[in-house]
């Protein structure tokens, strides 16, 4: 019995493990989750306290009533599915609001959730958890009460090889070594898996779009950037690693570093840095640079914006993007097509600006490459969709029942 | 390069400040080419961040590599068969840092210590009591940071007695007969600052045991960051060793693995100085520029000794403050410092591992 749980350490911040073992109450994209989360983004919208949490608000907006409508409509012609039941989600560790995310995917699939929070304490986290416990307390929806259950616990493989043993599903947000400790963990042999391993992201720029631009519009699109890259410390999967100068064979070097110095205005009014995450850039891009075999010029170690031009070779590059907060690889790309045989299953996203992304996806899917599962303009790179890491989430949750 | 000999003479003989200043200048400069011509890694750093060194006129301007590398790569300045020693050091983030030596570094390393030591503590033999568990054989090849200074430390002693068994227990019958027969002599300790403060000093107060080494001289260093989270000022630490051990001084020194040998002692001022073998500057957080005079930042250590790896220039993880070039009240001429602690560990925000690592 999931009871049993209560005899280890965990803390239960909403719901009971117990109500997970009653009968399914929810089906796939059921009018009642729909009502519920537009009810708690009003609920998030219409609270001041919100506002001081930009990844509330973002949350907030999307599953806002119009947002999710739209949702809804693209999965209104599917028929015959079912959640698998039971969902145990492993959310991330340092981005707080990843499990409402992971959640609302997997309630829209009609599942019951156990969802592990970060063990870290984050504000939005309390925040949100308040709010939902308060809207799951109204009678409507005591549907939805009894399909969520939120924890948190130290890392105790007992504990998880418990939950696992419970359920139909699994999801796990990264990191590699995240999911290689929970697959290590003895999971019944049905218990489907949908993982998020480690991601690296690109863009791409048309250096001549860049050269159109007026000052105070490269301006905004630097802001734009600068939310891709350095609201997660550059350290999200979808935070780009690599800025690729596509330029039809010409010489781009005066627009990169235009564009360079009026991002570099923009990251000197926001991005503070830890004095300690400074030094730990600085020593990841001495390791890059000395086991490099390229001259990477970088300037002053102390800066909080690094660009490092290299000319990327023929090898797949992903594993070596380790650059993080404020740290860019630049290269000309003559044609979209000279990607081809870098990009390996470790690409995540290419964001772009001034390429027409329809051009980026014939390439994508042309040329057959192992990586890619997101085209994004910059400035979107961040927005969870629920087609994540190839995933069409509500489907991948869910079972297709076939009828002949 | 100028020998260890040459360097004390020289730097000896300067009486002018910016004297000394082009000399050391001269000297780091001179590493530093050294280092980019024997160590590719190093190089390929320095060309990177620190372009324009080779136009510099001042110690300040001069490259520095960050001490988190050790940890990251094995970076040397000679061929790997002339390396007689690997120095590890288990930084406290769990990653070990590797240095290499080789014969000249390891040599220099004794020479050094042995000369700054005579320079502030006394230039005769005398016992040493070394707070610690004895090693039957000084290893080579292999060896962690504590032997290496406990290694080094031996070179002053007329005898060396070790105090502490495998467990690091006190052995007190040892020490009591200690405490007869060096009582009235002088006598020198030495050990970790934890180990001393754990292992002995509380020991003796819950026995309530208290010895009178009156011409003794206590010396401690390394690993106050644990003593930091048992809340032990410098001051506690010291007023307790002369009350319980009877000593007439207590010297905390400050150093690196990385640059083992070349030490910075505590004054009787109680703040730590320059040495003719060494440097320090401070760099302000956010932009790793260099710091005023009293203003807190990030230590950078300099050091002449390391030749086999370039580790004679580094940016350490702990904080500090200059309080001036000269002028110390405690006497002693050349600048002078106090180390505050260590920068704090920062969240690292983005997609991490909620499980994997712990």
């Amino acid at each position: 019995m999931l009871m049993e749980i209560s005899d280890f350490p965990v803390e239960v911040q909403i719901g009971t493990l117990q109500n997970l073992e009653e009968k399914p109450r929810i089906s796939y994209f059921d009018p009642t989750v729909v009502r519920f989360l537009v009810t708690l983004s009003s609920s998030l919208i219409n609270d001041v306290e919100s506002r001081k949490h930009a990844d509330v608000m973002a949350f907030a907006f999307w599953i806002r009533k119009s947002n999710l409508e739209i949702t809804v409509s693209k999965y209104q012609a599917d028929r015959n599915r079912v959640g698998y039941g039971m969902c145990l989600h492993i959310a991330p560790a340092n981005v707080p609001l990843n499990f409402a995310y992971s959640l609302v995917s997997s309630l829209l699939a009609g599942n019951r959730n156990i969802v592990r929070l970060p063990t870290k304490i984050y504000p939005q986290i309390i925040f949100l958890i308040e709010k939902l416990r308060k809207i799951l307390d109204a009678d409507e929806f005591q549907d939805i009460a009894r399909s969520i259950c939120i924890i948190r616990y130290e890392q105790n493989d007992d504990i998880t090889k418990k939950l696992l043993s419970y359920a139909n599903l699994k999801v796990v947000w990264g990191g590699d070594s995240t999911i290689s400790k929970i697959r290590s963990i003895n999971t019944p042999a049905h218990c489907k898996e949908i993982i998020f391993p480690d991601r690296k992201s690109i863009s791409v720029i048309n250096a001549e779009s860049i050269h159109k631009l007026s000052i105070s519009e490269l301006s905004k699109l630097c802001e734009k950037f600068y939310t891709d890259s350095y609201l997660f410390d550059q350290n999200a999967c979808s935070s780009p690693k690599i800025v690729f100068w596509l330029s039809g064979g010409k010489d781009t070097s005066g627009i990169r570093d235009k564009f360079w110095q009026v991002f570099f205005e923009v990251v000197k009014t926001k991005y503070v840095i830890e004095p300690r995450n400074l030094l730990l850039k600085f020593t990841e891009l001495s390791h890059i640079v000395a086991t490099s075999n390229q001259n990477l010029a970088i300037g002053a170690p102390g800066s909080l914006l690094s660009v490092l031009t290299f000319e990327a070779d023929t090898e797949p590059f992903g594993a070596r993007l380790v650059n993080r907060f404020g740290a860019f690889f630049q290269d000309d790309l003559e044609r979209l097509e000279d990607l081809t045989s870098l990009i390996d299953y470790r690409i995540q996203t290419i964001s772009y600006f001034g390429v027409n992304p329809k051009r980026i996806a014939d390439f994508v899917i042309n040329s057959r490459i192992n990586g890619v599962d997101r085209i994004v303009p910059i400035g979107k790179g961040l927005d969870f969709d629920l087609i994540w890491d190839g995933y069409d989430l509500p489907r991948s949750l869910s079972r297709a029942v076939i009828i002949n | 390069m100028l020998s260890i000999e040459e360097i004390a003479s020289k730097a000896e003989s300067f009486t002018m400040l910016d004297e000394l200043e082009s000399f050391k200048y001269t000297l780091f400069r001179n590493l530093t080419d050294f280092h980019v011509q024997k160590c590719l890694g190093y190089k390929r750093i320095i060309e990177s961040f620190f372009k324009t060194y080779s136009s510099s006129t001042r110690i300040e301007e001069l490259p520095y590599i960050p001490i988190g590398l050790f940890k990251q790569m094995d970076l040397m300045s000679a061929p790997q068969s002339a390396i007689v020693t690997t120095l590890n050091s288990s930084g406290t983030s769990g990653n070990t840092s590797r240095v290499y030596l080789d014969k000249v570094t390891a040599i220099n390393q004794i020479k050094v210590l042995t000369n700054i030591f005579f320079e502030t503590i006394s230039n005769k033999k005398m016992p040493l009591v070394v707070i610690d568990f004895g090693n039957d054989v000084i290893p080579t090849g292999n060896i962690n940071a504590r032997s290496a200074a406990v290694k080094g430390f031996s070179i002053f002693a007329s005898e060396v007695h070790y105090v502490l068994n495998k467990n690091l227990d006190i052995q007190l019958d040892q020490f009591s007969k200690l405490a007869k027969k060096f009582g009235e002599s002088e006598i020198l300790f030495f050990g970790f600052t934890f180990v001393i403060w754990n292992n002995l000093l509380k020991e003796l107060e819950s026995n309530n045991i208290k010895f009178a080494f009156t011409k003794g001289t206590l010396i401690h260093g390394g690993g106050w960051k644990n003593l930091e989270s048992y809340k032990v000022s410098n001051e506690i630490f010291n007023n307790c060793a002369k009350d319980r051990l009877g000593v007439m001084r207590v010297l905390n020194y400050y150093g690196m693995a990385e640059q083992t040998g070349s030490i910075y002692f505590e004054c009787s001022a109680s703040f730590l100085h320059t040495t003719h073998y060494g440097h320090v500057i401070i760099r302000n957080y956010h932009d790793f520029s260099v710091a005023k005079i009293g203003e807190e930042g990030i230590v950078q250590l300099l050091s002449v000794v390391p030749t086999s790896y370039p580790g004679h220039s580094i940016l350490t993880e702990d904080i500090g403050v200059i309080l001036g070039d000269d002028g110390c009240k405690c006497g002693k001429s050349g600048r002078y410092f106090k180390i505050l602690g260590r920068l704090p560990e920062a969240e690292i925000r983005g997609c991490g591992d909620a499980y994997g690592n712990k």
